[in-house]
């Protein structure tokens, strides 16, 4: 070989590359002269793969999966792989900012921690004097940092705590609750020999275990069944792929229910040891066929009575997948409900290539440990939002609530108004919509913080900006990440915080002595907690550092039922078994089987429109990072050539999406990968913060066009039941 | 660095991609985007995306370290020039800049490094092969589609595939011999 070449080649090896290909130990990381390998984990979504970042001269080189993570076996997705172009953004606010204009004109002045904190808490001190400590509000999108916000507010003696999750997944979570008694239940998927997915849209919606297993699964001969309206790149994965109208997928789950019951295809021992409510179940679901579901949802009868068939037949490895973003129609609740029948149905609860519950170090009798604090104030005001309350969303857990109660409270005054808000690493303005009312409800508010590593759309319209340093500036609370067995993970920090940033165990920390609550947060630093979380089990925090993760050593990945199908499950409903007819459902006066509501039809010249995920974006959080925002900078609306043609649209013009007073211009996408009547476009664009200097003003903002509709159920977003129009521009 | 097999013949390099088991999620583009320090506005590699009509499955795109490489013939200065293993690399010192290779690449896998001064591309991560590691987007591949092969290594199964014709050089009808082969599904 040339020696030129082996020059060339020696030369572009960057030093201490081969630390990383065997996972690094603690000597790996302090051997002079190599790059220090970092055991941490990811933060650009919620996922958390287990990472290893590459410091060179205290600059992040480049971050990699961790290895010995076995369901990502090295692979992050393209987010992951961009961290370091999030950490180097010229456009992260890198010191506390104090508003000087108008909200929302984006004009501020640099502050001091000090001032900043100052300023804040003046305020709030003044809000809770006049108002009650319920005044505040508090939202966050969560993340393992949540102990710190949350000890904020509940040290200040607000109700009012907030997640984005009414915006995205709680109606999965509450149809899981109350059919399973948690929603802490997952599925390995490398193991199901038949999938059927309605709409979820793994490929793009991206955990990377998750895809990365039923790519396993696929492999080696298993089956996915996909329903979407529109051609994503799990239409493309699949093995078969169904094209639904819009908010029919009921249809077609309750009609795979009645030709599994009609031919007795669903695992009768199961249902009769583990369920309650088979006969209601089957009572409910009887006129449902597939001749019906068929007139329903635009799919042959025939092709559902086979998938049912096909499910029934591959159990108890076929799952139904239970969802992640369910904010969507109506009868969503119904339909999960009805998923996780089809599941009961299977027979597949703790056996392999089915669904299990989370094995977490509870149930092994250690729990995390946490830093001491004082026992908090007694609350005395309800919550605006009526979570967890009778008569208004008594399934609604208080953790999250509905956080589109924001605006309804401040402006309606009901039952009482908000009048400070605190967001973190959320963006209302991005998540709820109707931003207008949003906005006006910003207006009024007293005092809006954001803390964020960029200036958000809400951060341009908060009093103060606190900038948080990412994952990779701070260390965080040891977070559990506990699957088959329990699992702790590990997120520390790699480099300093850069500029003015601090990472959110000071910031409240700071923020509550400044407020005379320090004594919520008499911890010295992150250290002290992570060392007080890791006590119960005799572990330091170096210790865990050397992979990152960790799993107690008499824990085993287990499948209850593996061996014995006929093994105890405890399952924390009512009744202990899975709720198929749920009581407490009737008793607070909703449907408690399965019934069908059809979705509204468009009227007559308009289009339902739908959103979804990229794979290379995070909700509203990462089209502004620069390497990300080259791959993907902006969105565009699909629309069938048929109506296209009929509104003279060509691919590439631009549009005008209408509706209810609110308008959004954009691209059209002209294609056939989306039905005649319907109109696709990618969620998170639409950005208004001056501060978002890529991103902003490119694109369609989808939750810019919906009006706020609640699931009374549930609580969730309803945002595909509103019809745009769509014009030439 | 290692040049050579275990059985001492020289390794003779691939990329094989496997179609059925790519999701086109984009981890490889920033893998390697991040790995090369590739500058702005440039990818070594990148996904096209399936279209109706088109390609049914995504398809990573990078250069194809030809066998008979134009961008090789029309150097001037043999600044690029095939590897023994098969890797078509560029030695700085003696490219002058000439852009002729971009121009004559039908991939169009070049692109001008203006920071560098030099057109560049996708080398294979020659320098983590030749450490006996994976380049960069087959470490960071979510759909696990992505596997360097070795011609030159009789068991290795990645290797097989091609000899076997399940992995197909992409466009083959421009002639230059490429070492990255497509699995494709039916
Ligand atoms: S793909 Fe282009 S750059 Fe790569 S070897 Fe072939 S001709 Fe040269
Ligand atoms: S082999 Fe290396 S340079 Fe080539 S595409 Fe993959 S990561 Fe980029
Ligand atoms: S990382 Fe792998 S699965 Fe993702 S686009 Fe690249 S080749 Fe395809």
């Amino acid at each position: 070989m040339q020696v030129a070449a082996a020059g060339t080649a020696v030369a572009a090896l960057p030093v201490g590359v081969r630390e990383l290909a065997h996972p690094p130990a603690a000597e790996a990381a302090q051997s002079p002269g190599t790059d220090k390998v970092v055991t941490s984990v990811c933060e650009m979504c919620t996922v958390r793969c287990p990472i290893l970042v590459r410091v060179r001269d205290g600059k992040v080189v480049r971050i990699q999966g961790n290895p010995r993570e076995k369901s990502t076996q090295g692979a992050i997705c393209a987010r992951g792989n961009a961290g370091i172009s999030l950490l180097e953004d010229p456009d992260r606010v890198r010191t506390p900012l104090i508003r000087v204009g108008k909200r929302g004109e984006g004009t501020f002045r640099k502050a001091t921690w000090e001032e900043a904190y100052r300023y804040i808490a003046d305020r709030l001190n003044v809000i809770r004097g006049s108002y009650g400590p319920e005044a505040l509000g508090v939202g966050r999108r969560p993340s393992a940092g949540d102990a710190f916000l949350l000890t904020f507010a509940k040290a200040f003696g607000t109700p009012n705590i907030f997640s984005h999750e009414s915006s995205c997944p709680l109606g999965r979570n509450v149809a899981m609750e109350v059919t399973l008694g948690t929603s802490g239940v997952a599925i390995d998927y490398s193991k199901v020999d038949y999938l059927v997915s309605f709409g979820r849209n793994h490929m793009e919606t991206l955990a990377v275990p998750q895809a990365q297993g039923i790519v396993v699964g696929l492999s080696r001969g298993a089956r996915l069944v996909y329903l979407d309206p529109r051609r994503s790149p799990t239409s493309t994965a699949a093995t078969t792929w169904l094209q639904p109208l819009p908010g029919t997928d009921l249809a077609f789950a309750l009609a795979m229910l009645q030709v599994m019951i009609a031919e007795n295809l669903y695992d009768q021992a199961f249902v009769k040891r583990y369920t309650m409510g088979f006969e209601q179940l089957a009572a409910a679901v009887l006129t449902y066929t597939p001749e019906w579901a068929a007139t329903e949802t635009g799919i042959p009868a025939g092709t559902i009575r086979q998938v049912a068939r096909d499910f029934g037949t591959a159990r108890p490895r076929s799952v139904a997948d239970f969802g992640w973003f369910t904010s969507t129609y109506l009868n969503d609740f119904q339909l999960r409900r009805a998923i996780l029948a089809l599941n009961a149905l299977a027979g597949n609860l703790e056996v392999p290539g089915g669904m299990f519950l989370l094995k977490g170090l509870k149930g092994y009798g250690t729990e995390l440990g946490d830093w001491k604090k004082p026992a908090f104030p007694a609350v005395k005001a309800g919550r605006v939002d009526g979570a967890g309350v009778a008569g208004r969303f008594p399934l609604v857990p208080v953790k999250d609530g509905l956080c589109q109660a924001l605006p309804e409270s401040v402006l309606t005054g009901k039952p009482y108004p908000l009048k400070a808000y605190i967001a973190h690493r959320f963006d209302p303005l991005a998540a709820i919509p109707d931003q207008p009312r949003t906005i006006e409800a910003f207006k009024k508010l007293d005092l809006l913080v954001s803390v964020d590593v960029y200036m958000s759309d809400t951060g341009a319209y908060a009093d103060v900006i606190l900038p948080e340093c990412t994952y990779l500036e701070r260390t965080d609370p040891v977070m559990e990440a506990s699957g088959l067995a329990p699992k702790i993970r590990y997120r520390q920090q790699a480099v300093p915080p850069q500029g003015n940033t601090r990472p959110s165990w000071q910031i409240y920390k700071e923020l509550a002595e400044a407020t005379g609550l320090g004594e919520y947060f008499a911890y010295r630093d992150i250290d002290e907690i992570v060392t007080a979380q890791l006590a119960p089990f005799g572990l330091t925090a170096a210790k865990l550092a050397e992979s990152g993760q960790w799993t107690p050593p008499t824990a085993k990945p287990t499948y209850l039922r593996k061996t014995d199908p006929t093994a105890p499950v405890k399952l924390k409903t009512a009744s202990g078994k899975i709720e198929l007819y749920s009581a407490e459902l009737a008793k607070m006066g909703f449907e408690p089987a399965l019934a069908y509501t059809a979705p509204p039809a468009p009227p007559e010249g308009t289009f339902r429109m739908i959103q979804g995920k990229c794979a290379v974006h995070t909700n509203s959080a990462t089209q502004n990072i620069p390497v990300l925002h080259e791959l993907r900078p902006s969105n565009e609306l699909w629309i069938h050539p048929v109506p296209a043609g009929r509104l003279g649209i060509k691919d590439g013009d631009s549009v005008i999406v209408r509706t209810a007073g609110r308008e959004q211009r954009g691209l059209a996408k002209v294609t056939r990968d989306i039905l005649e009547g319907t109109v696709f476009t990618y969620h998170g664009w639409g950005r208004t913060s001056p501060g978002l200097t890529r991103v902003k003003g490119k694109g369609i903002g989808f939750n810019a066009l919906m009006p706020v509709i609640t699931d009374p159920v549930s609580g969730s977003l309803v945002m595909r039941e509103t019809f745009v129009e769509v014009v030439k521009s | 660095m290692s040049t050579l097999t275990k059985s001492g013949a020289r390794h003779q390099y691939a990329l094989v991609v496997d179609t059925t088991r790519c999701i086109g999620c984009e981890a490889c583009s920033v893998a390697c985007r991040v790995e090369n320090e590739v500058p702005d506005g440039h990818w070594r590699s990148r996904i096209a995306p399936p279209t109706s009509g088109g390609s049914k499955a995504p398809l990573k795109w990078s250069c194809m370290h030809c066998a008979d490489a134009p961008c090789v013939q029309v150097c001037p200065t043999k600044a690029t020039y095939r590897r023994t293993d098969g890797i078509v690399v560029i030695v700085a010192d003696k490219c002058v800049g000439c852009k002729y290779c971009i121009v004559a690449c039908p991939y169009g896998a070049r692109y001008f490094d203006d920071k560098k001064g030099i057109p560049d591309k996708c080398d294979l991560c020659a320098g983590m092969l030749d450490a006996g590691l994976k380049p960069a987007c087959v470490q960071t591949c979510v759909g696990r589609a992505l596997a360097v092969a070795d011609l030159a290594d009789p068991h290795d199964k990645d290797a097989a595939r091609i000899r076997s014709g399940e992995a197909r050089p992409l466009h083959p009808e421009l002639g230059t011999k490429p070492s990255v082969y497509y699995v494709v599904g039916e």
